[in-house]
């Protein structure tokens, strides 16, 4: 688990099955992105190549270009290792962000 | 101040809640917000945005567009400032829209590039922006209305 020590973003890593999920609540933004960052890398190296990666975002309440960015050089990294990402039950906030940018056709996104 | 619907401030899609003219917008003067450089505080430059939205009646998705503007604007302003630096906010509400100038107060001798990701998302989500120095100062202009005008779209 980790949190900022404002509490603008919370990341909860846990294994379930052949997923490492992680789950985010609060605001995904250049304060925070590094965070998340940080914990996508920790984590991947744990995994073997064809390890399902999930960001829940169900509780996201808000992101905006640092946090995309973040999700689309994870999903690079970790499909050249042979694993997935999934974005799994995106907030109305964030599943906004992904249509209108066009990232909902070019990343995998679960409701 | 009360505004009645001729101001022009009110969106076409304004029909919930109390009649307009029984609304009363405390935002008709501009608002100052003065913040440290730093991401950790761009939450309250949203929270600000979003308020002032709110009380125009934009919708939802609009006052969510100008979250993510305000904060790609004040992300550009704030890169790489120096600490102790501070950001200055002004709100202004004229005519429907939201307008919001964001001024960094410490000399700057060019404007950071916009990562191409943020342009996009700008372009999206703002309907009027631009970034510039201004007597050496990083200064941006955003503009979000609360609907589309007669044509657009």
């Amino acid at each position: 688990v980790s949190q900022d020590l404002d509490q603008h973003l919370t990341v909860v890593v846990r294994p379930a099955g052949d997923e490492i999920v992680f789950a985010l609540a609060g605001e995904l933004d250049p304060h925070t992105a590094p965070q998340l960052q940080e914990e996508l890398d920790a984590v991947r190296g744990v995994g073997h190549g064809g390890t399902t990666f999930v960001l829940d975002l169900g509780e996201l309440t808000f992101i905006d270009s640092s946090g995309l960015r973040v999700l689309i050089s994870a999903q690079k990294e970790i499909e050249t290792a042979g694993g997935r990402l999934v974005l799994r039950r995106p907030s109305a906030t964030a599943h906004r962000l992904l249509e209108i940018t066009g990232l909902v056709d070019h990343l995998e996104v679960e409701p | 101040v009360s505004l009645a619907p001729d101001d022009g401030v009110w969106p076409a899609s304004y029909t919930a809640g109390t009649r307009p003219e029984e609304r009363h917008v405390a935002t008709a003067d501009p608002v100052h917000l003065i913040l440290p450089a730093d991401p950790r505080h761009l939450r309250l430059a949203r929270l600000t945005a979003a308020g002032i939205a709110g009380d125009l009646g934009f919708d939802v998705e609009r006052i969510e567009d100008l979250r993510v503007a305000v904060d790609e604007l004040c992300a550009v302003l704030i890169d790489e400032a120096p600490v102790g630096a501070r950001l200055s906010l002004e709100y202004r509400v004229a005519d429907g829209e939201v307008r919001i100038q964001g001024e960094l107060d410490v000399p700057a001798a060019e404007l950071p590039e916009i990562h191409p990701v943020a342009a996009e998302l700008l372009d999206i989500v703002a309907d009027d922006y631009r970034v510039e120095l201004v007597d050496g100062r990083r200064v941006f202009h955003l503009v979000k209305r609360g609907r589309d005008r007669a044509g657009d779209g």
